[in-house]
């Protein structure tokens, strides 16, 4: 086994630093039949509450010139489901399991944090940044105060090293970054979906019944890699960098502004390879460049 | 078992103003596909980063046909594609339509696009079928369903082609006798066929279709209100994965 490009993210060894976005890969296993899941550095589970929660009316799609717009509003069947049912298949599977957790309130997310605590996890992501549910979400994730607050809190239930996910409509992301590390974030990542929306002028109103959603694609990119450059020179843990990772090129880029990993969400939808495909490609890089080690090239911009 | 790959076209040809046929050389699909499934087809310009469901219209040994209607960005490149091009694909995808045991006589209802994902199926049925299909304007693919044995009635809103009136219209006034229902076309109408075939007792499938990112049940993108027997609530299920065929009593069609 080829270890060049192993990365260790808060103590969790990744066997190479490509992730799966949560929410766009479900728990792995529609994506399993077509993509060997052995090959993902992890697969972070689509975000699990601890109830389970219908989501949004549709259409819940629209597309966008080199993105599209979600609203889908975390519809899952709850963390009893999840650790009954999904957790088992992806253990079968050697990567990493980093599961994405969300709530309505407080005592929701650290519910579920508490839930997962003793459960064969590898690291929780902190949903404290989607666009499309009323409460808990973006809700939670914009005023730093409230960050630190909510991540505090939420840490003190958790049992695994604990990514938060921040979102990009804050007026300074450095600020929210701080924030969480100073609430015991382990791990940042970001970013979530900017909020968007499309018309269709044939029928004159919202493609999204929910009006609003989630934008996300190659569009969005060079806003995340410019708020992951910030956020990297801004606190000292590791960084997931995401947002419009589509080749291999955009996830070197990334490590490059100083990711420690990345993760690939739409460009699944375009190409059910796009994640094995990435790995192959930063792994021909580093042997076209001698690079031996990905902390060679992480973090070289200043 | 789903694929993912590139599909050389055949035959390309306007059936209809807007609306296309195309064969695609895709034997790993057509070998394992079934009436009502469908696949996804990926415009060629990449700033269309989403594929577009398409439902299968024919099944051949070792290709596959689609009718499609360009209403947009990506469905405006496919008729640009030549011969010996290729598109890439995923498929087949999704559940199919559950063939009628022996003895049972079947209906097929289908409106405007939604007549093509049923050819497969009325070829399929092994007894009797009878076929309705209803049109805004002039019929397209009547004559596919005619050319298997099959009796076709046809309506339009403008009675071109006979009967002046919806589809649904045209089943009441005929009162075919039917042990299953098939249907596919736009929701009002899978909705009237499906209350239509409440009324007389029998069971109903739709094929329903709804905006898709993923198509393989990952995103939950495309969302279906369905109560399933004995269920106190309602869910959303995935029409990609969980159907596009769902049960007509199963659809929670208000609301």
């Amino acid at each position: 086994m080829d270890d060049r490009m192993e990365t260790v993210v808060a103590g969790v060894a990744l066997k190479n630093p490509v992730i799966t976005a949560s929410g766009t890969f479900g728990a792995g296993r529609e994506y399993g039949e077509l993509i060997d899941l052995d090959r993902l550095g992890a697969v972070t589970v689509k975000g699990v509450s601890c109830e389970p929660w219908k989501g949004n009316p549709a259409p819940r799609i629209a597309e966008t010139q080199s993105g599209m717009l979600n609203s889908i509003g975390l519809q899952n069947p709850g963390v009893e489901h999840f650790i009954e049912y999904d957790l088992p298949f992806l253990r079968q599977h050697d990567t990493k399991i980093i599961v994405n957790i969300c709530g309505h309130t407080l005592a929701q997310y650290c519910a579920v944090a508490e839930r997962l605590a003793d459960c064969d996890v590898d690291m929780l992501e902190l949903n404290i940044s989607c666009p499309n549910v009323e409460e808990g979400g973006l809700a939670f994730g914009t005023d730093p105060h409230v960050v630190e607050r909510v991540v505090r809190a939420v840490r003190h239930y958790v049992g695994q090293p604990l990514a938060v996910k921040l979102s990009p409509e804050v007026a300074d992301i450095k600020e929210i970054a701080r924030a969480a590390v100073s609430g015991g974030a382990d791990v940042l990542s970001l970013i979530n979906t900017l909020r968007g929306m499309k018309i269709d002028i044939h029928r004159r109103r919202p493609v999204l019944a929910s009006k609003t959603g989630g934008y996300s694609g190659p569009g969005i990119m060079p806003v995340a890699l410019r708020m992951v450059y910030e956020v990297c020179r801004a606190v000292d843990v590791p960084v997931i960098g995401m947002g419009g990772i589509a080749t291999f090129e955009d996830a070197l880029e990334f490590i490059m502004a100083g990711a420690a990993a990345v993760a690939v969400g739409t460009a699944n939808f375009h190409n059910p390879y796009a994640t094995v495909e990435i790995i192959e490609g930063i792994r021909g890089y580093m042997e076209e460049n001698n690079i031996a080690s990905l902390d060679r090239i992480r973090g070289i911009i200043d | 078992m789903n694929t993912y790959y590139k599909a050389a076209i055949r035959n390309q040809k306007e059936l209809m103003p807007g609306i296309w046929k195309m064969e695609l050389e895709a034997p790993e699909i057509a070998h394992s596909a079934r009436p009502g499934q469908f696949i996804q087809m990926y415009p060629p310009d990449e700033r269309n980063l989403l594929a577009r469901p398409i439902s299968l219209a024919a099944i051949h040994g070792e290709s596959v046909e689609v009718v499609y209607r360009v209403v947009g960005k990506g469905t405006e490149q496919f008729p640009r594609l030549r011969d010996n091009d290729t598109v890439q694909l995923m498929g087949p995808l999704g559940d199919g339509f559950t063939l009628p045991e022996a003895g049972e006589r079947s209906v097929i209802i289908g409106g405007g696009l939604g007549i093509p994902p049923l050819l497969e199926l009325s070829k399929r049925i092994p007894g009797e079928a009878e076929v309705f299909l209803g049109y805004a304007d002039a019929p397209f693919m009547d004559g596919d369903f005619r050319g298997h044995g099959r009796k076709v009635h046809v309506a339009s809103q403008t009675g071109n082609g006979g009967f002046r009136g919806t589809v649904l219209e045209l089943v009441e006034t005929i009162a075919p006798l039917a042990d299953r229902v098939y249907a596919c076309g736009p929701r009002q109408m899978l909705q009237a066929v499906a209350e239509w075939a409440e009324r007389q007792g029998i069971p109903v499938q739709v094929s329903m279709e709804e905006r898709m990112a993923c198509g393989i049940g990952a995103c939950l993108g495309c969302a279906v209100k369905i109560q399933k027997p004995g269920e106190k609530d309602w869910q959303y299920l995935r029409v990609c994965r969980d159907g596009p065929v769902f049960s007509g009593r199963e659809v929670v069609w208000n609301g």
